[in-house]
């Protein structure tokens, strides 16, 4: 492909940026939307069990007084800790090669921007269940204490309590892992997966066309921007603090 | 006081943590019973197992050995849905609240109706007449960081309220609060006892928390009730240093320059406890005119204590041996109790 002067007027030029910049946003969209979607409901699951598990933790509170079951937890929550500390522990690049064959059997093909969200979810995985867990222990143990004394069951309390109390910082956790996803989804070009970021290296930096960089970061920063005031003004409007 | 059933029967409790292999004495040997409808108060310092006591009662933790039987269920005998209920009707009120952050007064005092699945209009009558009864009803819609600490404290005695408890447990429930929200605290807390006769388990370091609303109190030291009986009497008459340092109402300490002042031209230095309607001065002018001391009051102070009053004085007695003698047994007999506080010196 020629490389095109910087002028709006020229329809060649805007139809070479519709034919670069759209796909390239459309595939970070479904990258990072796919990814989000899945790391923060099975991350936000595991975090949920390894909270509740933990010493001192919700469970514990109940098992303490009705008797047996602890070491089950214990047993439970160090497993999980341990695989979340193990898939922490590696840097996303490395999750990408290691996937690889495990993409194929998921989505059928091991390149691609489908393939590229098997990466991005297990990389935010074990991160969201980390914030989950951490946004829960944020919680004072006194109104777990309060809702147990009032009666409550380990679901009422964790549903009526622990869920509506930390509601503001879940959705931030969501609003962070989002923007985590969109710059992790920069490599998946690596695999061919596309976006924004695979956009920016193929034009900006391989054929030197710096306009399409700047595109390229505009979009980014905008769609960064758009998620983060989204975020923002949910957790705002959920916090009565 | 003695006719009135016990409610709260506590055996032999004894609670020990165990952390990293050692084992820590929280609770040792507790015997006490709390009659219904009475404030009962446990004083003691951090540490002295206050927090390890609710918890049991509270029944949040299991107690290592010994029964806590409330109405004569043993507690460690509830059971999942039984353990629950009995949580409902044993209120909880905490020294930081613990309210629900995110949700209005409203909600946070409907909350144990609410697990409890009462029906809606129940719980919507309920809340309105705690509301008022804690003097809220125009912040029903307001969320807790809105509120004043006292404020907050309101909300968390409604809660406890709120399941109609037999029995509320205050736990430190007014260590956050300034003096004169302490004090309409406490007087919430008597009326709430006048008004609907429950029992109310308090749990403090502050004396005058004490003084002011519980009939009778146990005084907790390592894990050991120390001291117990009705306030007057342990303020009256401690039997520990321990009580003497919580219900100090003089000046004692040999080191106050006052005293040591006076102290220089030899005497005994004597404290005077009177208790109820007895009142010192005829009985000090009496010792003057009889054996002929010569007296100088040099502290006093008189308390109101569950409606008795006591009052304490810091004389210093001087005159010979044996005049020093039989005033002090003169004051003896007409029930004034006097401890000589310079003991060595006068003796030395």
């Amino acid at each position: 492909m020629n490389r095109l002067e910087v002028d709006f007027t020229n329809p060649e030029y805007i139809e070479h940026l519709r034919r670069v910049l759209i796909p390239a946003t459309e595939q970070t969209l479904y990258m990072v939307g796919f990814s989000s979607l899945l790391a923060i409901t099975i991350g936000t699951l595991l975090g949920t069990i390894i909270y509740i598990t933990s010493r001192g933790g919700l469970l514990e509170s109940f098992v303490a007084r009705e008797g047996s079951g602890l070491a089950a937890l214990r047993v439970i929550n160090g497993v999980l800790g341990f695989i979340v500390n193990t898939f922490r522990s590696l840097p996303f690049i490395v999750v990408v090669f290691a996937v690889f064959p495990l993409a194929r059997i998921i989505v059928g093909t091991s390149i691609g921007t489908q393939a590229a969200v098997v990466p991005l979810t297990i990389a935010a995985i074990p991160f969201v269940a980390r914030l989950t867990e951490a946004t829960f222990n944020d919680l004072p143990r006194g109104v777990l204490e309060a809702a147990i004394s009032s009666g409550a069951t380990v679901s009422q309390t964790f549903f009526k309590v622990i869920i509506p109390e930390t509601a503001q910082g879940l959705v931030m956790n969501c609003t962070i892992t989002i923007i985590n996803l969109v710059g992790l989804s920069a490599l998946s070009g690596l695999i061919g997966g596309g976006g924004l970021g695979d956009a920016a290296k193929r034009f900006g930096f391989d054929r030197h066309q710096t306009d399409i960089l700047i595109y390229t970061i505009i979009i980014l920063v905008i769609l960064v921007q758009i998620v983060q005031y989204t975020g923002d003004f949910i957790a705002k409007r959920l916090d009565k603090r | 006081m003695s006719e009135r059933d016990t409610l709260i029967e506590i055996k032999h409790l004894s609670k020990t943590y165990t952390v990293g292999g050692s084992e820590i004495h929280a609770l040792k040997d507790i015997n006490i019973n709390i009659e219904e409808g009475e404030i009962f108060g446990f004083i003691g310092q951090s540490g002295a197992g206050k927090s390890s006591l609710v918890r049991c009662l509270a029944s949040l933790e299991p107690i290592t050995s010994g029964k806590v039987l409330v109405n004569g269920v043993d507690l460690s005998t509830l059971r999942g849905e039984q353990l629950r209920f009995y949580r409902r009707k044993l209120g909880l009120v905490f020294q930081h609240f613990n309210l629900l952050m995110n949700s209005t007064v409203y909600e946070n005092i409907a909350f144990p109706l609410k697990v409890a699945k009462k029906p809606r209009a129940y719980i919507q009558s309920q809340v309105s007449k705690l509301l008022e009864l804690v003097g809220l009803e125009d912040k029903r819609n307001s969320y807790p960081a809105r509120l004043s600490g006292g404020q907050k404290q309101r909300v968390g005695i409604a809660r406890a309220l709120a399941a109609e408890p037999s029995i509320v447990i205050c736990d430190e429930a007014t260590s956050a609060l300034d003096p004169t929200t302490t004090e309409s605290i406490m007087q919430l807390i008597k009326q709430i006892n006048r008004q609907l006769g429950i029992t109310f388990v308090i749990i403090t370091h502050e004396m005058e928390v004490i003084k002011q609303v519980c009939s009778r109190v146990a005084i907790l030291e390592d894990g050991e009730v120390i001291e117990m009986g009705s306030v007057v009497d342990v303020c009256a008459y401690p039997k520990t240093d321990t009580a003497r340092r919580f219900f100090k109402i003089v000046d004692t300490e040999l080191t106050n320059p006052a005293y040591k002042n006076a102290l220089l031209s030899g005497g005994l230095l004597i404290k005077a406890t009177f208790v109820g309607e007895t009142t010192p001065d005829p009985f000090m002018s009496e010792c003057v005119k009889r054996f002929g001391v010569t007296v100088s009051i040099l502290s006093g102070n008189i308390q109101e204590i569950s409606q008795t009053l006591i009052g304490c004085l810091v004389i210093k007695l001087d005159g010979g041996e044996s005049a020093v003698q039989s005033a002090l047994a003169y004051l003896d007999e007409h029930n004034i109790i006097t401890e000589v506080l310079n003991i060595e010196q006068a003796g030395s």
